[in-house]
């Protein structure tokens, strides 16, 4: 017997769901017995209950494709050569300076100087910058006097960055980022931005220059900026149809900050394609409302005539996204603009699906039709989704009911191990339980045996314990399968076994006579009391001419006694003390054949 | 515990990225931030409290672990590598706080929604006078208030729900260690918290 505080330490790992299923039901026992450590446990409760409805972080502020762009951005400054330390040693810091300024006066023909020429007086035209999100480095917006000559020296450099960057673009078809692109551009547009020229503004500039090459590597260097600017520069390109397919590219380069401006290239024949292989590859939730309104769109289009090809294209894209595509595929389903099937379809495609619907379900958001997340999570691997669901149900006392409901809705051996494991596990009050298992039993009257059979291969002896005490208070027509199983199995002992049998022969259907005499030949001889209970049941369930048939081949003499014992009387009617004697009697009938 | 083919799948994804960006491929980096910055976020957000640290804690993160990818010798998860990094974060950012309180500004005056209840004197019924609401931030304040290492063991144990090996690598304990620092968290936690849990027994720990 162990002690009250050895018995304590349990509190924690019974809270956070670490005890054994047999630990647990000694912690239980202990707990009716002992009020100061029921008290400490509900405590423990409450605060696991207290810190389970703390808010969660708002992660939906977090702009996951910002933080990319200062994540690489914060790598780029921090790998570009630190600033000289001042020294001491000012005079040969000021010489080393200056020899430095010769050289690259010398050996740099085409630096150039700052967009503000020294005198600002001279009626030159100005050019309004926009200050970019990208780099950090780039300068405020300003007012900057232009010198013509030197404008068109900075637009001959940018043009000359982005044909030397092109060599870096992916080939055509690659659907991979074309950083390599950025970040050489940026490398070598560095001192244009320290000299604060409008390096968007000259990247504009070249979206119309005569060379291809030139004009894509500006499309998308802006898509990998992907800041506001270059996506209303993007948005222009996308309504010139000589670059809708580069722009569009640029635009899906762009992440979830090009998404908005996306629409009119899945229109096109020409980049739809690409543009929703590309969407669905990069992921994520954006990516999965973005083509869930595509799909919405096109349903809506194509009205009665719908089932195009580009809408099972658009369906394929959006199951691609993963996860993501769930909650859009169920709002789709929800709606009417696609039918329970093809969402089922489209979410069997989904990879990691199985899980993320059953989230769905538990986190119960508007909008969406319950029947379907259900019959999405029943086709959906219940293997995988009902231990979540399980999980799940220990974990959340608030949406239990809901929870319990869907396991129900599973039904078959797979849900009713499930409902008895929480059953066992002592954390659910019983009558949570009773009416989902009663119900998953007589949907399925051969459920109860299948787990039965289950659990004793695996030698499970404290769910099997369980499901008995289950099965023995709740004497109904669809449990006596699972009593007639449970009599078979060596892990019950063997009073119960008997109950068992003699309760099956009180509930049971007619059909149940055939599992009965099975299991009366399976027995072995010297277990005559478990025979005679089979007789009594087999009796009880579809007369003596199945009994005739059961002792066909018991030697004459006993196979006679015990006709005549079972003929003269009529089971069905006979109170539960004749009933002991008759299985007395029979007992003894059966006795002379044990060897 | 045995892996289902599409976790095999995305390890073996996740492991050719970092291979990637381990040689200097930032494309692929890139896509590790992508994946992994929400929730290393949402850990710093538990530790921390404040949506703006808590972002740019994050960022930080990620800078360091380009850094330190070539030390990054994919014994642990990459995920719980990142938790280990954002952790050291959130601890340095602890020390900073904790100077600046010493030097006059109060921890509650950052945080507002802390400071309500820091300031409110405690009801004579907390129970009846609080509703859930306000017992959450009794709850987000007292976490505040615990020593950085049982918060972290906190957190990721009771709240995220993760495994106590997987808290002991992030917070460089042995698991036995990572189960006594839950264990002391929710003792102190229950401490604070009794007259909102309703404790009949003084201290109202277990």
């Amino acid at each position: 017997m162990k002690t009250c505080r050895e018995l304590r330490s349990r509190i924690l790992p019974a809270v956070d769901g670490s005890l054994s299923i047999e630990a647990m039901f000694e912690f239980e026992e202990h707990l009716r017995a002992c009020a100061d450590c029921r008290e400490r446990y509900e405590e423990a409760r409450a605060l696991d209950a207290a810190l389970a409805r703390l808010p969660e972080p708002p992660v939906e502020r977090v702009d996951v494709a910002r933080a990319v762009a200062r994540v690489r951005a914060a790598i780029d400054r921090e790998s570009a050569p630190a600033p000289r330390r001042a020294t001491r040693w000012v005079p040969l810091a000021i010489a080393a300076t200056a020899a430095a300024a010769i050289l690259v006066a010398v050996f740099r023909p085409r630096s150039l100087p700052a967009p503000a020429a020294p005198s600002a007086d001279r009626g030159e035209p100005t050019m309004a910058t926009e200050s970019p999100a990208l780099p950090p480095a780039t300068p405020e917006p300003v007012d900057i006097p232009l010198d013509p000559a030197r404008l068109a020296q900075a637009r001959e450099e940018v043009r000359c960055l982005l044909a030397l960057a092109a060599e870096r673009l992916p080939a055509p078809g690659d659907p991979a980022l074309p950083a390599e692109l950025a970040s050489r551009f940026d490398e070598g547009s560095r001192d244009l931005e320290r000299s604060r020229w409008p390096v968007l503004r000259l990247v504009e500039g070249a979206l119309g220059d005569p060379d291809p090459a030139v004009a894509r590597a500006a499309l998308r260097y802006l898509g990998m900026r992907g800041d506001r600017l270059s996506i209303r520069m993007l948005e222009g390109a996308l309504a010139r149809p000589q670059s809708l397919v580069d722009a569009a590219l640029a635009l899906c380069d762009a992440g979830e900050a090009g998404l908005d401006s996306l629409a009119p290239a899945v229109r096109d024949p020409r980049a739809s394609s690409l543009v929703l292989a590309r969407v669905s590859a990069r992921g994520g939730p954006g990516a999965a409302r973005f083509l869930e309104a595509c799909v919405r769109e096109t349903a809506r289009v194509e009205g009665s005539r719908r089932g195009s090809a580009r809408l099972l294209e658009e369906i394929d894209a959006l199951a691609r996204t993963g996860t993501s595509a769930v909650a859009s595929l169920l709002r789709l389903g929800s709606d009417g603009t696609l039918t329970p099937a093809e969402v089922i379809d489209a979410l069997a495609r989904t990879q990691g699906a199985g899980e993320s619907v059953a989230d769905f379900f538990l986190s119960r958001p508007r909008g969406v039709d319950d029947g379907l997340v259900l019959q999405a999570l029943a086709a959906l691997q219940p293997s995988r989704a009902l231990p979540l669901l399980e999980k799940r149900c220990l974990e959340l006392r608030e949406r239990r009911g809901q929870v319990l409901e869907c396991i129900e809705a599973y039904g078959g051996k797979d849900g009713l191990a499930t409902l008895l494991r929480l059953s066992a596990s002592g954390r659910i009050a019983p009558a949570d339980l009773e009416i989902p298992i009663l119900s998953t039993l007589s949907r399925d009257r051969g459920a109860g045996s299948a787990v039965v059979e289950d659990w004793s291969r695996a030698g499970r002896r404290v769910e099997l314990h369980v499901f008995q005490g289950f099965l023995f208070d709740h004497p109904v027509s669809a449990s006596a399968p699972a009593c007639i199983a449970l009599s078979g199995s060596d892990l019950v002992p063997s009073s119960d076994r008997r109950w068992a049998v003699l309760l099956a022969g009180e509930t049971g259907i007619a059909e149940d006579a055939d599992a009965l005499a099975e299991l009366f030949w399976r027995l072995k001889p010297a277990e005559k009391e478990l025979r005679a209970a089979c007789l009594i049941a087999i009796r009880a369930l579809a007369g003596v001419d199945r009994i005739e048939r059961v002792v066909d081949s018991l030697p004459s003499r006993t196979a006679g006694r015990v006709l005549a014992l079972l003929a003269e009387r009529d089971a069905r009617t006979r109170p539960a003390s004749t009933a002991s004697r008759l299985a007395r009697e029979l007992e003894s009938a059966l006795a002379p054949i044990v060897p | 515990m045995a892996r289902t083919l599409d976790e095999m799948r995305e390890a073996a994804t996740e492991q050719a990225l970092i291979r990637r960006a381990r040689s200097g491929d930032r494309a692929a980096f890139d896509r590790l931030v992508r994946e992994h910055f929400t929730r290393v976020y949402a850990f710093l957000h538990r530790m921390i409290g404040s949506h703006e640290d808590a972002e740019d804690l994050a960022q930080e993160c990620f800078v360091r672990a380009w850094g330190a990818l070539p030390h990054y010798r994919e014994e642990a998860a990459f995920s719980t590598w990142l938790c280990r990094i954002a952790l050291h974060l959130a601890q340095d950012h602890h020390r900073a706080s904790s100077r600046r309180e010493g030097s006059g500004e109060a921890a509650g005056d950052r945080d507002p929604h802390i400071s309500g209840i820091a300031r409110s004197s405690p009801e004579p019924s907390p129970a009846e006078a609080l509703s859930r609401a306000e017992l959450s931030r009794a709850v987000a304040l007292a976490l505040s208030r615990l020593p950085p290492r049982l918060r972290a063991a906190l957190v990721l144990r009771g709240i995220e729900g993760r495994e106590y090996a997987e808290v002991a690598e992030i917070t460089g304990v042995k698991p036995a260690t990572a189960r006594t620092h839950v264990m002391q968290a929710r003792r102190i936690l229950q401490r604070a918290l009794a007259p909102w849990l309703g404790s009949r027994r003084e201290g109202g720990a277990s």
